[in-house]
């Protein structure tokens, strides 16, 4: 993944440029020391300048009003807040009249947020306060007093804490209890830039010792970057929160959620004082001290699957290869590509109107259709659908290009992570935002069925724990589809999603990842030093068969927070700490029995069986030949296994009640 | 004897004896005459001595052409010696002063180049530090760039290897399948 940087060949501001913000996935505002408030269109190039304001009037912070999909007057919601040196904050519409100015701090005002749910603002100080302002300027609360002046303050994602910095330590204060606060020494040098993001829940810091550094919410440090020469003046989460940017002196550098570098760029900028991503995490402006604003696209995006690998090579360019016949070829779109999915035999991408799925057996011709708004977030693949994450909802479409589904839950999709919602075949899972015990499991109409917006049916299931994680299975009929989940303890819990009494069921602890198989109801999940294939999650019911199941393989280095990407046909592809792939072969003959058996082929999967000689692959054979009712195969299997109670128990029932079991 | 060139001897002698004679009447002549001149000038100088003798009485003197001066002879000798010495003392002086401006100036231009070479000196040394810091710099630069590297080659060394191990382990499930068949 790379950085494609560009500029404007002359710098349109005159002096350092301090603040940058994005309006939409094409507009940026830029204000700067010369009193100039300018928008930069990408689209077409242009730079005009919205306003000069008077000349006592140096900015230092600039934030535009939050777009959130609530009602009321739009043009309220047109607004921009920006902090000046002479301890004001302004509110300035977009047309750059200042349509307010209050004086909020002694010395220079240094920060101002709008809160994410834009129901009020922060500002803080040289002065070491921190207020909170409602929406119309009118003073709440002071939150912090201190003598040491406060360089960076932001909102927490829900809005109900104020992270900021006082010296080298970092505060995490509550606002609704009054003396909560969590405080931790975090570097050795003056904390200049912090960022929070509402996806991972992770807090960026960069200081002058030039680290930046990663913290959960508790304050331990997640992971830190190498050593910079000059101090740390920008950092920035992606939406998405897989990546971050850090702004240095001539150096931008672009990192992955976990600490490691994608790649690094030295612009001759001077300090880059203020970074900001699009909401779509495609695009990024920065801020420098010499004028110029810089704008930078992520290309060389890699994505794999089987035997196709895709690379976004330019803005719009695509290059895609098939590495078995060796053809490859390069896409062009019209606009920019903002996303790319590759799986399930299709490739799936989205421009800014448009979205094109291609076959990767005829690549050539894809099905488009046009996009609500321009701002995707994600794309999630199934076998029978795609799900497209927008700024304005969710949407399933069918592979021929169809409107399926639109699900609501009240969700604010912007700030969806991948390990929050999860796609199935027939169904989409997502984790309630507001109240993360509680998941939505919507029903996808399928095939032919007439879309009518009644059908759509909400299963809601609630954990007794916060869940951080959620997975469904890809195959099987959907009354048995199954949700895997990861709560907060790190505790993996598979349920089946259509009883009529939801049953959580214990796999396993301390996981940090889990997968299922595209193909099979494999599941695979990730420990801090092994990695473990479930390979009949719904044997959980009997927890010896649950054991005899299980495959587990130690793995050494995995590194820090490793995630498991996808699971085919028995080996796993895990994303080490490090972020280099590793491949490895778990569950080969387990999946291929697993398939077999999908296939309702019994004869082949006992043949595996007795070729392979394994007691696990028996004992997958023997559980889900019981599940499936497929006694003779199951009275053999359960015989190899030694379990000779259930052999005698089937051999009672073959002899009493044939038939009946036969029928079902 | 001049129109036809011979003269006879006799009349030769005959002339040399009258030019003889010729000239001891002369000498003679002259002799008076020199006498008489000797004692009028011998006159004139006793005079003279008189006269000076009178004069330096009442402090004035002659000098060699007989000039009357106020000044005894020797000191206006002494004096215009003096004078003149003055007067080579002042061209000597002028000359001294001529070449102390033209050291000067001398100086003054080694000063000023002197004044130059330090600061073309000095600015090549700051020049020089300044490409030290920028061969520093460059130089972190490059380090910076060699660990991103080799992070990234550390990278897919370990998915190498991990291919590898993979490879080794579907070639051994091959081989244990066409063992078995």
């Amino acid at each position: 993944m790379k950085l494609k940087i560009s500029t404007f060949k002359e710098p349109k501001h005159f002096g350092v440029v301090v603040c940058v913000n994005w309006n939409n996935t094409e507009d940026v505002f830029s204000c700067g020391d010369d009193h100039k408030l300018l928008k930069w269109n990408l689209v077409n190039s242009e730079c005009i300048v919205v306003t000069t304001f008077p000349d006592d009037f140096y900015p230092n912070d600039m934030h535009l009003f939050p777009k959130i999909n609530v009602g009321g007057n739009k043009h309220q919601h047109d607004v921009i807040l920006i902090s000046t040196a002479d301890g004001k904050f302004h509110i300035v519409n977009h047309n750059g009249r200042i349509e307010k100015s209050v004086n909020a701090h002694q010395g220079a005002c240094l920060i101002a947020q709008w809160s994410p749910d834009g129901a009020g603002l922060l500002t803080a100080g040289e002065d070491g306060f921190v207020k909170v302002w409602s929406r119309n300027g009118l003073l709440r609360s002071t939150i912090v007093q201190s003598d040491v002046p406060c360089f960076s303050a932001v909102w927490s994602p829900d809005s109900s804490a104020i992270l900021h910095t006082k010296g080298n330590s970092l505060v995490i204060k509550q606002l609704n209890s009054s003396n909560k606060i969590t405080k931790w020494k975090a570097h050795e040098g003056l904390i200049l830039c912090i960022a929070w993001n509402a996806n991972n829940n992770l807090i960026l810091s960069g200081s002058e010792d030039g680290y930046s550094k990663i913290w959960d919410t508790f304050g331990q440090q997640i992971s830190v970057s190498v050593k910079h020469d000059q101090p740390i003046t920008s950092v920035s989460w992606s939406p998405a929160g897989d990546m971050f940017v850090v702004g240095s002196y001539n150096l931008i550098r672009l990192c992955n959620s976990n600490g490691w570098s994608h790649c690094l760029d030295r612009p001759s900028t001077g300090s880059i004082y203020n970074v900001a991503w699009s909401s779509d995490g495609t695009q990024l402006a920065a801020a420098c001290a010499n004028g110029h604003v810089l704008f930078a696209h992520i290309i060389d995006r890699e994505y794999t699957w089987k035997n196709f690998a895709c690379n976004q090579v330019g803005r719009k360019v695509i290059a895609i290869r098939d590495i078995i016949s060796d053809q490859s070829d390069q896409l062009d779109y019209p606009d920019r590509v903002i996303q790319i999915a590759l799986g399930f035999n299709h490739m799936v991408i989205a421009t800014v109107k448009q979205c094109f799925i291609h076959k990767l057996t005829s690549w050539n011709t894809p099905v488009t259709f046009d996009l609500k708004e321009g701002t995707i977030s994600m794309i999630l693949l199934a076998e029978r659908c795609i799900c497209i994450v927008e700024r304005a909802g969710l949407s399933v479409y069918s592979y021929m290009g169809r409107l399926l589904a639109s699900p609501r839950w009240g969700a604010r999709p912007e700030s969806l992570g991948r390990a929050a919602v999860s796609l199935g075949p027939d169904a989409l899972a997502a984790i309630d935002q507001g109240d993360r015990k509680l998941i939505h499991v919507f029903d996808l109409p399928t095939g032919l069925i007439v879309r009518s917006s009644a059908d759509n049916t909400v299963t809601k299931l609630t954990h007794k724990m916060t869940v951080s994680s959620i997975a469904l299975s890809q195959t099987g009929p959907i009354n048995e589809r199954q949700l895997a989940l990861l709560d907060y303890n790190r505790d993996l819990y598979v349920v089946t999603v259509k009883d009529s009494k939801p049953k959580f069921i214990k796999l396993g602890s301390q996981i940090l990842s889990i997968c299922w198989s595209c193909e099979t109801e494999l599941l695979v999940g990730l420990r801090a030093s092994s990695v473990v294939a479930w390979c009949c999650p719904r044997a959980a019911m009997q927890p010896d068969w649950l054991a005899l199941t299980t495959v587990s393989k130690d793995v050494v280095d995995l590194g820090r927070n490793p995630t498991i990407l996808s699971i085919e046909d028995g080996v796993a592809h895990i994303c080490r700490g490090n972020g280099s792939i590793l491949h490895l072969s778990i569950a080969v003959f387990p999946e291929k029995l697993l398939k077999h058996v999908v296939a309702n082929m019994w004869q082949p999967a006992l043949q595996l069986c007795r070729t392979v000689e394994d007691e696990t692959l028996w004992a997958c054979l023997a559980v889900l030949a019981w599940q499936h009712h497929q006694l003779p195969v199951a009275e053999e299997a359960f015989a190899l296994i030694h379990q000779y109670h259930q052999v005698c128990y089937i051999q009672h029932l073959r002899s009493n009640i044939p038939e009946k079991l036969m029928s079902n | 004897m001049i129109l036809n060139g011979k003269v006879p001897v006799s009349i030769e002698y005959f002339f040399t004896i009258v030019v003889c004679f010729c000239c001891l009447a002369t000498c003679q002549f002259i002799t008076k005459q020199l006498t008489l001149l000797n004692s009028k000038y011998c006159n004139q100088i006793i005079l003279k001595f008189i006269m000076a003798e009178e004069l330096q009485k009442v402090h004035l003197y002659y000098d060699d052409i007989n000039k009357i001066r106020v000044i005894e002879t020797n000191i206006l000798k002494e004096t215009e010696d003096l004078k003149d010495t003055c007067r080579d003392y002042d061209t000597k002086i002028q000359d001294f002063g001529k070449i102390i401006n033209t050291l000067l100036d001398v100086l003054k231009e080694l000063g000023d180049n002197v004044e130059k070479k330090k600061m073309a000196a000095i600015g090549s040394m700051n020049l020089l530090k300044s490409i030290s810091k920028e061969r520093e710099a460059e130089q972190a630069k490059l380090q910076a760039e060699i660990n991103d590297k080799s992070m990234i080659l550390e990278q897919l060394d370990s998915e190498y290897d991990a291919l590898q191990i993979l490879e080794a382990t579907q070639m051994e499930t091959i081989d244990y399948l066409t063992q078995i068949r």
